[in-house]
């Protein structure tokens, strides 16, 4: 059976905002008076609408990832992008932590990180539960 | 690799069931002795801690019994192997027991020949051996057991 993580993060979707707000806020210096006066009454509306769309629209195309795996393999999407892999390409599994995030680093020659803190997974039990699938599935290449 | 006591050292990786020769360590923990973290820790960092890689093998053994010299030995024998190839400046052998270690045990432990720090851990008592050289003596300052 697929499982499916797909985990909006929201301090993502508002960090972007607050950027695309910072944009449209200084915009206004550079604007010609007459304009401005005419855009004021509605302006803060309007830019708060559209950068709270576009961090939404931006986050979902960049950089929410998305995984769902079974016994056999997984498939990682970020934003656009997809990967997808099976288990018994992989012989190590190990658990990093970079700068405050988790990643789950499968390896065999080179490497394919998931990344856990992101995807809002406990990466323990995560951990554990990919190094049972790469197991499994070792097993029962080098069975077959 | 969170929370945890004092500094020993930064372990950025974990792996489970770690094979180094013929023998599978339960965990092994790998990392460095230079701290991450914001602007100011990482240039602090950087001036004054050594830029050491270091490693700890972490085992559960049936008991404190199976420990002899010859054990010691093997272990700590691969450990350095693999220091040299990895560059490995720093490196631990922990290992966990159910069962109070006999005397003879902990003074194999105590008087660890090596630069490794090799420690005992009484998983039901939660006493602990080490060996009183430089590494032994600073994991066990740092440890929260």
């Amino acid at each position: 059976m697929t499982e499916k993580v797909s985990r909006i993060r929201f301090f993502d979707v508002f960090k972007l905002f607050v950027i695309f707000l910072a944009v449209q806020m200084g915009s206004t210096l550079v604007m010609p008076v007459w304009f401005y006066d005419i855009i004021r009454p509605y302006f803060l509306f309007v830019a708060v609408a559209t950068s709270i769309l576009l961090a939404y629209i931006v986050y979902m195309r960049a950089q929410h990832f998305e995984l769902s795996y079974d016994d056999a393999g997984f498939s990682l999407k970020r934003g656009k992008t997809l990967e997808t892999r099976k288990w018994k390409e992989f012989h190590k599994v190990l658990l990093v932590r970079t700068d405050g995030d988790f990643l789950v680093r499968l390896q065999d020659g080179e490497s394919f990180d998931l990344p856990v803190s992101k995807l809002k997974l406990d990466p323990f039990s995560f951990r554990m539960k990919t190094l049972g699938f790469v197991e499994e599935s070792r097993k029962g290449s080098d069975g077959g | 690799m969170v929370k945890g006591g004092r500094w020993v050292a930064e372990f950025r990786e974990s792996e489970r069931n770690h094979k180094l020769g013929d023998l599978t360590f339960d965990v092994c923990l790998s990392g460095g002795t230079r701290t991450k973290g914001l602007f100011l820790s990482r240039i602090l960092s950087y001036f004054v801690l050594p830029n050491y890689q270091v490693a700890c093998y972490i085992a559960r053994i049936p008991s404190s019994n199976v420990i002899s010299s010859d054990f010691l030995k093997k272990r700590l024998m691969l450990i350095r192997e693999r220091a040299k190839e990895e560059e490995l400046k720093w490196n631990w052998l922990f290992l966990v027991a159910e069962d109070e270690p006999s005397a003879k045990v902990s003074k194999l432990i105590e008087e660890g020949r090596g630069d490794e720090g090799v420690l005992l851990y009484n998983h039901r008592s939660r006493s602990l051996v080490y060996s009183h050289n430089l590494l032994g003596k600073r994991m066990k300052a740092c440890l929260k057991l």
